[in-house]
């Protein structure tokens, strides 16, 4: 923790330890979940 | 060694192309690939064409230069693929297969029923596509240079003559195999960089608190003062997350998808995959460091980082196979770009443009399309014998006239049934002369805005396609109109009764 209580890991900002190690994995959890729901009853919306 | 791992690389790519070329029946099969490729495949390509030249070379390059705030452009470019395929993906893959398109502006012309929008996102995409290609052309040489010990324009040469050979030849089926490949090679060779070099400088702490003492925005998301400030941060918001969905080479991947459903899995490979090539960007990091602990000499340019660092840390096994990852990552989206470019001037200028619609015979606009692929490679390659400086800043603008030019017209077009012609055709008109205006004015010196040039432009597209289509009266586009068999799907006791 920093002084103005933002988690701030081996030494970045705290901005830059969110953005690192939270929004990046996030957003491919993201991409997981998405693709999970989006096509989760829909195999007859094949068209080819 | 090294030389040795080059070379097989090199060929195995050209084996493909060649192999390719039997496959080559028409246009459909050249810029399409017949839309029969699974889901490994497709990811693999949009993560590939994502993380470029520009990406491997230009971007560490930048990461040396000014630290992570650089990282936000990959960081935020994974998000972008998540928000393309939540967003396009699925229309995209189905207005084209309904309305038989190929091509970016194919479907823009279906969608809002004008010749004069598919002109005007031809001519940006090939003028995007122009400058993006220096970038890759640049880093290539850079590379080459690098691995085969020859001169800068001889390295340049030998790339872009293998580069030919397999996409001229072999289309999308050899473009898309090869991705494969590469991507592969890209993420075992970023994999190997990242652990082997954490591993040099003594762990993360350890490099960051020397980063830190070297220069304390080193490691904040953004700079306190300079170039790399909040605006920037704010920039590359706009132009790698929204702005993804306008590059012509990444999106055009998501028609040729064998079946839709394959598109479950598509998105988590392209972010993931796309995520641990970006790793490599750490190389940038670690040069910084050990320049200042005075274990290697600085880079006579920040576009020499990578290959000056992998040459001097990795045994010459090593370096090959990361030497072979970064011109896979080059080559793979050199050829996304040239096909994009070709099939600009080919199908929708000279076909649907200067003759009207004529249809042509599918062996003539074939044989145009690899003509016009090598015109394109031989102006790009003259372009690129005195490039710019940076590879990184070259591609950040091309990325940027793909985003104000094709991001509203195409997403919110394929969403808002009230998007008009009128509005479509001003937007992507005012986001292509804003994007280079501002980038000339900027390179020049004349006006340096706080926001990324690529970024204000996206924004005045946006606005004006949302505002003029306000005032202008709504119109019937066919994307919008459903099929009986869709509407049956939706409502089986209506579509009984009619």
């Amino acid at each position: 923790m920093n002084l103005k209580g933002g988690i701030d890991l081996f030494g970045l900002s705290p901005l830059m330890t969110f953005m690192l190690f939270v929004f990046w994995p996030g957003a491919i959890v993201a991409s997981g979940i998405w693709g999970a729901l989006a096509f989760k009853n829909n195999e007859e919306e094949d068209v080819s | 060694m090294i030389l040795a791992i080059g070379i097989i690389y090199l060929l195995v790519i050209l084996v493909i192309g060649l192999l390719s070329m039997r496959h080559q029946k028409d246009m459909d099969t050249f810029y399409t690939g017949g839309r029969r490729f699974g889901p490994w495949l497709v990811a693999l390509a949009v993560s590939s064409t994502t993380m470029s030249g520009y990406g491997f070379i230009g971007l560490t390059g930048l990461v040396y230069e000014h630290g992570y705030a650089i990282f936000m452009i990959g960081i935020f470019a994974t998000a972008g693929i998540f928000v393309s395929f939540l967003v396009l993906a699925k229309p995209m893959r189905r207005i084209t297969q309904k309305f038989g398109a190929l091509t970016i502006p194919d479907l823009l012309e279906v969608r809002y029923n004008s010749k004069a929008i598919r002109a005007i996102t031809a001519l940006a995409i090939l003028g995007g596509a122009i400058g993006y290609q220096m970038a890759q052309y640049k880093a290539l040489g850079n590379m080459l240079q690098t691995v085969l010990g020859v001169d800068y324009k001889l390295a340049l040469f030998i790339g872009v003559a293998i580069l030919t050979v397999y996409v001229v030849g072999g289309g999308m089926i050899s473009a898309v195999w090869t991705d494969f490949i590469q991507m592969i090679v890209m993420v075992a060779g970023a994999l190997i960089v990242f652990i082997g070099g954490m591993k040099m400088v003594g762990g993360m702490s350890q490099l960051n608190s020397e980063l830190a003492g070297i220069n304390p925005d080193m490691v904040q998301a953004f700079h306190t003062t300079g170039p790399i400030g909040i605006f920037a941060f704010i920039s590359y918001f706009f132009i790698y997350v929204i702005g993804h969905q306008g590059q012509p080479h990444v999106v055009s991947k998501f028609y040729m998808i064998k079946k839709l459903s394959m598109l479950k899995w598509a998105c988590i490979i392209a972010a993931g995959t796309y995520g641990l090539t970006a790793l490599l960007w750490f190389v940038g990091l670690y040069t910084k460091v050990m320049v200042n602990r005075g274990e290697m000499a600085a880079p006579a340019s920040p576009d020499m980082v990578a290959p000056m660092f992998i040459e001097t840390f990795f045994p010459p096994v090593i370096a090959g196979l990361i030497f072979a990852a970064v011109m896979a990552a080059i080559m793979s989206t050199s050829e996304a770009f040239l096909l994009v470019a070709s099939s600009s001037i080919v199908r929708d200028i000279y076909q649907q443009i200067i003759k009207k619609g004529e249809k042509l015979p599918e062996k003539k606009e074939l044989s145009l399309s690899r003509w016009f692929t090598l015109v394109i490679i031989v102006v790009t390659f003259l372009l690129s014998l005195n490039p710019p400086d940076l590879v990184g800043w070259l591609g950040n603008a091309s990325w940027g006239i793909f985003a104000a030019s094709l991001v509203p017209v195409l997403s919110i077009g394929i969403l808002w049934k009230r998007a008009t012609r009128t509005a479509a055709i001003w937007s992507s008109a005012l986001g292509f002369v804003f994007s280079i205006g501002l980038y000339i004015l900027k390179v020049k010196g004349i006006y340096v805005p706080a926001l990324d040039t690529g970024a204000i432009a996206m924004m005045i597209s946006t606005v004006s396609l949302v505002g003029i289509s306000l005032i202008t009266k709504q119109e019937a586009s066919p994307i919008f109109e459903k099929t009986s068999k869709e509407k049956a799907a939706e409502d089986p006791a209506a579509a009984n009764f009619s």
